[in-house]
């Protein structure tokens, strides 16, 4: 319901302070669906290259004949080598030991600014080239990808889910993506958007482990740094192709 | 028997000619009248669909891809002209052309209804025909002809155009000269130029042998069809040859100084033999010696110059003379407007039709000279010959004030001879105010009486006066007399008004100059910076006949007319769905909409066309159009001051170098993708432009154009048709 009442805030402070802009035929405000995608150039999650694929969804009105504002949910799902991760010995426990695929899952939010080419190339906003920059937060943990049995039972006590293992599973980013592409419109309503991203998304902090197991010998650090870089590479360099809806 | 029964319905069904009695004092321009003919509302692509079907499947392909061609072009560029506003059909021109026509081929029913006449408005002298027979014949030919005798002889000839296909043949024949086939293997291109030139002679030669058996037929003098060719050879002067007076602009003591007149006029240099090598016509001795040796045989006896009322002749040709005056004045052609308006003052000294057409002329003038602008139809003096070069003189000659003065002069004193006439009205305002802020006079530095020596005589030049009535002066007298004759005191120009200085209301055009200078400093600082929105606050507009142009440079024929005119129509739908979105009420004035019964809107849309060409044509020159009066008719008729041109142009461009950037990539390998990338993709360009005029002030208020690197796509085209409407209706921000 809050959330409703400020979205319904929001448009109605867009459509009184930009009534002027004009808009595609008066509609500025639209929706989109814009999955970016790209070959895995670090940590693929498996033997061989994978396709990093990000679902994006977004929003955005058109404030001015070359502006539009917007925001968006991208929703981080990605996969961590086959590696392995284990807590210290405590308490005459044996050490917890994961061995597998981790999948990194969480959402950043964004808001971004979207600068129709009109000056140079007269486009006008929310149809042809645009650039976008948008500045970016965003959370996610780590977690089982499929629960495996462990194949050395002796030297650890193996557990068969990542989050076992108590790692401070909790890591955030932040950073900028700059755009760049088109959207072509069909039948007044239909976009389809194609374009490229290169992102700059870093760790916000690093954070000392707090499960069961500090990972003594570095281990919740290592899991901790290598989804941070894989996380950084995942955004780092991407091709768009979506779609999108103009709504009003 | 039949001849004359035939002639009865000829005069009978041409009311128009000898019903109506034109008002010279109040002319009106030529305005279409009654049905629209099919000619004018078929779409180009029906006409060439239907001419397609003539295409001769027998003959070897490329002269089937040249006919193609010709159908194609023909008929869409035909369409533009008759859509053009200048052709004009029901009025009495045509139909007097018409009954010529009847005239000619009253044996031949079936090729009189096929041929279709109509008046060109055009000064030039010349006559058209299209493959499908159409015929224009201007309103410079009609106004340079002796007598309808002459006219007939140049509608055989056209006639004898469309019976033999000569168009089309010209244009098949041209196309296998250019690409060197059949007979022209192996030519150079002087040679080829040359065969050009002496296959359309042909075509000509064979118009006139034929047209003139044909002509021979009726009973029309040969006599006058031979004197057409000398017509034509001096149809490059006005249509008479009259000694302009230089006395013209003297009253009382204001008197144009000699200067700015020529001792004698360039004597006319137009001779019958001329070297016609690189000429589509033969020259006018050839033809003319041609028709003596075909006419050997035949009698002139018992033919007439007229077959219709000699009347009905006199009235089409000053029609056609009036109607030059005013597409003089529309192309900018002041000295041509002038002259000719003086030529018909000699029959009608009074009219006062003639005495405004002569005030916009130096109106217009006046400005392009204040401004700096030559226009784009300026002749220079010495390349006039004949009497009419003295008005290029006297306009070239005399210094910026002096012309305004002198402008002011004759302007004011038409104002008085019709105080109700605001354009008149507004042109003296606007020559006080740049007297005001150009030459910074005032109505003080203009005399109130004339020289003492000349105020008893103020009808007679001043030299002459001095010396008839010098014997009679005293030695103080003479003295002064002399003294004010001498140039540095005898400012001519200070005694232009005198007779006005206590007129209330000339000088209130000073005290209002002042004013209106203040207003225009005011605007100025008002005016927006480049790049700024617009914003005009519009609620009603009407949108003028939309240009769509479609070329793509890639293609050999790089104009596509069939796709251009659907989506000229299309373009209709997406201004009407923008104007929905934003509740503008717009009224759509376009060619390819009109239906046979309205011709008024098709005369509407002519002034118009008239009216922004004109527009155009003075460039930032603010002088009032001479269609000022019509446009305000419109204004009224369709309850707005809006009109509005918007135009779309689609570019594919030929892209340059891609050979050479394939063989670099290949050279230098990290290069080739974009080498690869830079050939393979299509370079598109889309111009969306509009033009804002407000009918009431003869100003543009919006100039706006927006250049899209893509192909004109639908939505391309909506979000900036939508963008320029709702800068239309935006309310300017208060301050």
């Amino acid at each position: 319901m809050k959330v409703a009442l400020v979205s319904g805030f929001i448009l109605l402070f867009c459509y009184h302070a930009f009534a002027q802009a004009p808009g595609y035929v008066g509609k500025k405000f639209s929706l989109y669906y814009n999955p970016a995608f790209f070959i895995t150039v670090y940590n693929s999650g498996g033997d061989g290259p994978s396709i990093n694929l990000r679902h994006d969804f977004s929003a955005d009105y058109v404030v001015s004949k070359s502006i539009a504002l917007g925001g968006s949910v991208k929703l981080i799902s990605l996969k961590l080598n086959n590696d392995f991760y284990h807590t210290d010995y405590v308490e005459g426990h044996l050490s917890k030991a994961f061995e597998g695929v981790v999948k990194l899952s969480g959402p950043v939010f964004s808001v971004y600014v979207k600068k129709f080419s009109f000056r140079k190339r007269g486009y006008i906003a929310p149809v042809g080239v645009y650039n976008k920059i948008e500045f970016c937060v965003g959370s996610y943990s780590g977690k089982t990808d499929r629960v495996g049995t462990p194949y050395d039972p002796d030297s650890y006590d193996y557990v068969n889910r990542f989050e076992y293992l108590g790692f401070n599973n909790h890591l955030t980013t932040a950073g900028f993506i700059y755009s760049f592409g088109r959207q072509s419109l069909f039948f007044d309503r239909l976009f389809v958007t194609t374009g490229g991203s290169l992102g700059l998304m870093l760790p916000t902090g690093i954070e000392r482990g707090a499960g069961i197991g500090t990972g003594g010998d570095g281990s919740e650090l290592s899991y901790r740094g290598q989804a941070s870089w894989r996380t950084f590479g995942y955004f780092m360099l991407n091709i768009n192709l979506g779609i999108g809806f103009l709504a009003l | 028997m039949k001849l004359l029964c035939g002639l009865f319905a000829v005069l009978l069904f041409s009311p128009q000619i000898h019903a109506q009695d034109i008002e010279w004092q109040n002319y009106k321009p030529l305005q279409c009248a009654g049905k629209v003919p099919d000619d004018f509302t078929e779409l180009s692509s029906q006409k060439y669909h239907t001419e397609k079907q003539e295409i001769d499947v027998n003959a070897k392909r490329g002269v089937q891809k040249s006919q193609d061609q010709f159908f194609l072009k023909s008929n869409f560029i035909m369409n533009e002209v008759l859509h053009s506003g200048r052709v004009v059909f029901g009025d009495p021109v045509t139909e007097y052309l018409n009954n010529i026509k009847d005239i000619l081929l009253r044996d031949d029913p079936q090729l009189r209804d096929k041929i279709r006449i109509y008046t060109f408005r055009s000064a030039e002298v010349n006559a058209y025909t299209s493959n499908d027979g159409i015929v224009l014949v201007t309103t410079g030919l009609i106004a340079q002809a002796e007598n309808e005798s002459q006219l007939a002889f140049i509608l055989s000839h056209e006639f004898q155009h469309y019976i033999r296909k000569h168009a089309l043949n010209e244009y098949v024949e041209s196309r296998a000269m250019l690409k060197g086939r059949g007979i022209y293997r192996n030519l150079d291109p002087n040679e080829i130029e040359l065969k050009a030139f002496q296959y359309s002679k042909d075509l000509e030669s064979q118009a006139d042998s034929l047209g003139l058996l044909l002509y021979a037929k009726s009973n029309y003098s040969l006599e006058a069809a031979q004197r057409m060719f000398d017509v034509l050879l001096y149809s490059y002067l006005p249509f008479d040859e009259v000694k302009f007076s230089k006395d013209y602009f003297n009253e009382g003591g204001y008197r144009v100084p000699a200067e700015y007149f020529l001792d004698s006029v360039s004597a006319i240099s137009a001779v019958d033999d001329y070297d016609d090598s690189k000429s589509t016509h033969p020259n006018i001795k050839s033809r003319r010696t041609a028709m003596i040796n075909e006419v050997s045989d035949l009698k002139d006896e018992g033919r007439k110059l007229f077959i219709q009322p000699e009347d009905a002749f006199k009235k089409i040709q000053n029609i056609c003379r009036y109607e030059d005056c005013v597409l003089h004045l529309n192309n900018c052609e002041f000295e041509e407007a002038f002259y000719n308006a003086y030529l018909l003052t000699q029959n009608d000294p009074n009219n006062i039709f003639l005495k405004k057409i002569m005030t916009r002329a130096l109106y217009g003038k006046s400005f392009y000279k204040n401004y700096n602008h030559s226009g784009d139809n300026a002749v220079y003096y010495k390349d006039v010959e004949g009497e009419s070069q003295q008005i290029y003189y006297l306009f070239d000659k005399m210094p910026k004030k002096d012309f305004n003065i002198l402008t002011l002069k004759y302007a004011w004193n038409v104002h008085r001879a019709d105080e109700k006439d605001e354009t008149v009205n507004r042109i003296c305002q606007d020559l006080t105010a740049e007297l005001e802020s150009e030459f910074n006079l005032k109505a003080d530095d203009f005399k109130d009486a004339y020289p003492v020596v000349v105020a008893d005589t103020v009808k007679k030049p001043l030299k002459d006066s001095i010396k008839t009535s010098e014997k009679n002066l005293s030695k103080v007298d003479k003295i002064k007399a002399s003294e004010t004759t001498k140039s540095s005191d005898y400012t001519y120009w200070r005694y232009a008004f005198v007779d006005y200085r206590n007129d209330s209301s000339f000088n209130q055009l000073f005290a209002d100059a002042e004013k209106i200078n203040n207003e225009n400093t005011a605007g100025e600082k008002k005016r927006r910076k480049y790049g700024e929105e617009y914003a005009l606050g519009i609620d009603r507009t009407v949108i003028v006949n939309p240009i769509y142009l479609k070329v793509d440079e890639t293609r050999k024929d790089p104009i596509r007319y069939v796709a251009a005119e659907q989506l000229k129509l299309d373009l209709q739908n997406k201004i009407q769905a923008c104007a929905d979105a934003l509740d503008l009420q717009i009224k759509y004035l376009e060619t390819m909409n009109l239906t046979n019964q309205e011709a008024d809107k098709f005369n509407d849309l002519a002034m118009l066309n008239n009216w922004i060409g004109e527009e155009l044509n003075h460039d930032d020159v603010p002088v009032v159009n001479s269609n000022n009066e019509m446009m305000q008719q419109l204004v009224s008729k369709y309850n707005t001051e809006y009109f509005t041109w918007v135009g779309v142009i689609s570019f594919k461009e030929k892209k340059e170098y891609v050979g050479g950037r394939i063989f670099l990539g290949v050279l230098f390998l990290p290069y080739l993708p974009f080498a690869v990338a830079y050939a393979v993709k299509p370079n598109y360009d889309t111009a969306i432009f509009t033009l804002v005029a407000n009918g009431k002030t003869g100003e543009f208020e919006m100039q706006y154009s927006n250049s899209v690197d893509a192909r004109d796509l639908s939505s391309i085209q909506k979000s900036n048709l939508y963008y320029i409407l709702q800068q239309m209706k935006n309310k300017p921000q208060k301050k």
